[in-house]
């Protein structure tokens, strides 16, 4: 009976319940945490807007969030574009190194980074403003990295990744026929890059833009470390104020601006869609894949400086000093042939909790990405590649969750799913799993979009044509063309699951400790130094598995 | 074919739905069986505790397995205002998940007081306690933290070795000094109301305080860091902080304790109503007031409550001392004015 239903139903079926899913985990919890926020026992009432929103400092916290969102945003395409190119598509020296050095900072918990640049740019003892200071015989620190332009800085090098991966995920994968066409009728490669490829890659270069963006709004632990003995307040700092109040108002005002967060980054995807739905990016278009490896001629080295340059001052450099913390004996000597050693190291290794704590988290992390990847791929199919009304919801629906604070996911998934309406995973691994999926879904959804958008319908319908099921198609045709970016995606979800700590700290139970909550007990109640050692050992752990499964997989798959 | 594909398609979608839902029987502390009455407490109790997590694994675990056998006790384990927010979030719910609560901040207790959500219950060993408890038992004193002025000794001239919350105010320590956000930070929030109550300092001392430079940290940890690297000469911070590196670590850091006195927080431990075990819930309390428990906190570098017990290794002064000129805090105007205070506080110095 069932081989007489149209083919379209497996299709159907499978988006259906990927949508479900979405509206109960991710919807649903903040439905009711919004809900919440305009009804107090049932009668419509939204003073809670009206004081937060009357509030001068809330605006300015409003402003200096967007303000530094798109010049984190706009910083990092600039920077990561250039370098996705030469990374991948140039004769660069040295490049598979690159490659993973520049993805390595988002390995880093942003927390344990903004640290350590702290460390190396505070005005009255940093590290490097100290040494430029001797260098240039100055009087006074050259950085005050407790400015807009410190926490932009900081923002840009941690979140630039996002960007990074996407472009260059997608950049490997793009059909070359038109750059060799260009070539061919004599124009430059740089000529070439800025003529064909960029525009090419627009639906890439917007995608990464956005996690940068979202990543950058919804970040609370940089702005803490380093906006706040600078004054300068943000949205994740004002909304935790308000939660930290600890009672039931403090939730309905933390709410309140919390919503027009997820207003501002579903309003950006909104008209970044509209700037891209006038034109046709399909480039995968299934005549030829692989492809062209560019020739820097005499520029190959003046590249190279350009790209190791940056590497050593956005990743060797801050990863330098927080492996020189963990190996530090006395935070308060500096650095002395005597004052090494592993003293930070040892309660770290010794206990048995760190190590359980490193296994549950990446298992935790293993389930989100597998789980959020697969609904990614068909949130983005859904949006990207059928005319089916409605269809860019699901991918709204998404952005709304990584849209929002951690902090306020965390207090809705406790709401909503202790028990009161239906489902009770409170306390266990599960609603840290569906936290992750709601906070990160929307990085691999983003990245799985772009590269989807760049695979021309064709390839797809010809082989519908030629008999094969949707899910047939999917798999043999879709997954292998988008392979890299599923990849990619899988990593999104997996890096900031495996760290996670704002989440995790409210919904972690006896026993599902993670890797986050221990980050974030030795860098408050402990020391930094212990944290460092973590880094250093989450770091090893990432960097081995990456050698592996490029071993493994003889170099296709890598982060 | 197809039907393969259907049913691996509806298998997935089954396992997606089944990963979310097999969760659902975890929350399974309340199950408290009712025992042998005469064998004392037995079952299950939950603690919601800011105490630091080196001192649950190394002493409360296996002391409170051995004075109480037949009573398991989970730990949850968070500062006190991720805990106060997860409170929050199970208030929201109707679904209070700890037996017993311990945090730092006593304003909190009166507030959960006033919305009626603590059981009164006054532990036998109260009469060894010194400082002053619940007179209906909501809840009692379990631990003292101490916010004091910290500086480092070898970055530190003698001379300009802080004595007094005043010192603070001088130009020598112009853009060196920090404390702890109010508004992230429970002891740093009692710190602000105390001393903004004292008629000797007021809120003038923070506009102050302001004009020197103050710098606002996100909590303790970066500001020993900052006073390690010598980028703070003097800093607002509990004084178990600094015994800890001083002690553990062999920093040279060291506790100055202001002339004015210092800030004495004597942190409570409380039953919530809701508790399915209140005998093993007395127990334990009863078991953190005894000497034993009593260990558990001066070994985690605070103060006993007990005026029987040891001060904290390190620790120049007894808590009977430093209570005698301690600034006198109103904590009903704390846990009245929260937002109010805090506000203040942030468009004196924050803006």
């Amino acid at each position: 009976m069932k081989k007489s239903l149209p083919r379209l139903d497996s299709k159907f079926i499978v988006i259906a319940i990927s949508v479900l899913l979405l509206l109960y985990f991710i919807v649903f919890p903040l439905l009711i945490l919004i809900y919440d926020s305009l009804f107090v026992n049932g009668v419509f009432d939204i003073s809670n807007y009206k004081e937060v929103y009357g509030k001068k400092v809330n605006w300015k916290a409003l402003t200096n969030t967007v303000q530094l969102s798109l010049i984190v945003m706009v910083a990092s395409v600039i920077i990561t574009f250039p370098m996705a190119w030469l990374v991948g598509r140039t004769n660069l020296p040295g490049k598979k190194i690159f490659r993973t050095i520049l993805v390595a900072s988002y390995m880093i918990p942003p927390y344990v980074g903004a640290i350590a640049w702290v460390q190396l740019l505070n005005p009255s003892v940093g590290y490097l403003n100290d040494f430029i200071k001797f260098i240039f015989g100055l009087q006074k620190a050259p950085f005050d990295i407790y400015t807009m332009g410190g926490l932009a800085w900081v923002l840009t090098l941690f979140y630039s990744p996002f960007a990074f991966i996407t472009i260059s995920r997608a950049m490997e994968k793009m059909d070359p026929t038109l750059e060799e066409a260009a070539r061919i009728s004599g124009s430059s490669p740089l000529k070439t890059l800025w003529d064909v490829t960029l525009p090419l890659m627009m639906p890439s270069i917007v995608a990464g833009g956005l996690l940068v963006f979202i990543a950058a709004a919804s970040c609370f632990g940089i702005p803490a470390i380093v906006g706040m003995p600078g004054n300068i307040e943000v949205m994740t700092t004002r909304i935790v104020t308000f939660v930290y109040m600890g009672d039931a108002k403090g939730i309905r005002d933390a709410t309140a601006l919390a919503v027009s967060m997820m207003v501002i980054a579903n309003g950006l995807l909104f008209f970044m869609s509209w700037l891209l739905s006038h034109k046709d990016y399909t480039t995968i278009s299934g005549k030829s894949t692989r492809p062209n490896i560019v020739e820097l001629g005499k520029w190959k080295w003046p590249a190279f400086a350009l790209v190791a340059g940056y590497a050593f001052i956005a990743v060797i450099l801050p990863l330098t000093s927080i492996v020189v913390t963990s190996f530090l004996v006395s935070m308060s000597k500096g650095l002395a042939l005597d004052n090494f050693g592993i003293d930070a190291w040892i309660p770290v290794i010794t206990s048995s909790q760190y190590l359980e704590s490193i296994w549950r988290s990446v298992g935790y992390g293993i389930i989100a990405a597998c789980i959020g990847t697969i609904l990614s791929l068909f949130v983005a199919y859904l949006s990207v590649k059928t005319k089916i009304t409605g269809r860019s919801l699901p991918d709204l629906l998404v952005v709304l969750g990584g849209a929002t604070p951690s902090i306020v996911i965390a207090l809705a998934l406790i709401i909503t799913f202790s028990g009161n309406y239906g489902l009770n995973i409170y306390s266990t691994m599960w609603i840290l799993i569906v936290s992750y999926l709601v906070k990160y879904m929307t990085m691999s959804v983003r990245t799985i979009a772009a590269s989807l958008s760049q695979v021309h319908i064709s390839l797809e319908e010809a082989a519908l044509n030629s008999g094969a099921s949707w899910i047939r198609t999917c798999k043999d045709i879709i997954m292998p063309l988008v392979a890299p970016s599923i990849v990619a995606g899988w990593f999104l979800i997996f890096m900031p699951s495996f760290y996670e700590l704002t989440m995790s700290n409210l919904l972690y139970g006896a026993d599902t400790k993670s890797i986050g909550v221990l980050l974030y007990e030795l860098q408050t109640y402990a020391d930094t130094q212990n944290a460092s050692v973590l880094s250093v050992i989450i770091l090893l752990i990432v960097l081995i598995g990456n050698v592996i499964l490029n071993k493994v997989t003889k170099g296709k798959v890598s982060i | 074919m197809k039907k393969k594909l259907m049913s691996a398609a509806a298998m997935m979608a089954m396992a997606a739905v089944m990963a979310a839902g097999c969760g659902g029987g975890g929350d399974k502390k309340a199950a408290a069986p009712a025992g042998d009455a005469k064998k004392g407490p037995s079952g299950q109790v939950m603690v919601y505790t800011s105490i630091y997590p080196d001192i649950i694994d190394k002493l409360c675990k296996p002391n409170v397995a051995k004075a109480l056998p037949d009573v398991k006790v989970t730990w949850f384990q968070g500062g006190t205002e991720k805990v106060k927010t997860k409170i929050a979030g199970e208030i929201k719910a109707k679904k209070i998940g700890a037996d017993v609560l311990m945090v730092a901040d006593p304003s909190y207790y009166l507030a959960l007081k006033k919305q009626n959500l603590l059981m009164n219950y006054k532990s036998k060993e109260l009469e060894k306690v010194v400082l002053e408890s619940d007179k209906d038992g909501a809840w009692q004193p379990v631990r003292v933290n101490n916010m004091i002025i910290a500086y480092n000794k070898d970055k530190i001239a003698k001379e300009d070795i802080p004595t007094s919350w005043a010192d603070l105010t001088l130009p020598k320590y112009k853009g060196k000094i920090a404390m702890p956000n109010p508004m992230l930070s429970g002891t740093a929030y009692v710190m602000v109301g105390a001393i903004a109550g004292d008629s000797r300092f007021g809120w003038d001392y923070f506009k102050k305080l302001k004009d020197n430079g103050l710098r606002i940290e996100e909590g303790n940890s970066a500001i020993q860091n900052k006073l390690l690297t010598g980028e703070y000469m003097a800093a607002v911070i509990l004084e178990e902080n600094i015994l800890k590196l001083q002690e553990t670590k062999k920093e040279p850091l060291a506790v100055c304790y202001p002339k004015e006195g210092c800030i004495i927080i004597n942190s409570p431990i409380g039953i919530f109503k809701d508790t399915k075990n209140p005998e093993a819930a007395k127990a334990l309390v009863d078991w953190w007031l005894t000497p034993d428990g009593q260990k558990a906190v001066t070994a985690g570098w605070m103060h006993s409550v007990r005026g029987d017990v040891e001060p904290p290794h390190g620790a120049t002064h007894k808590l009977a001392d430093l209570n005698k000129n301690a600034i006198k805090i109103d904590w009903e105007k704390l846990a009245n004015d929260e937002s109010q205070i805090k506000e203040k506080f942030r468009t004196i110095v924050m803006e």
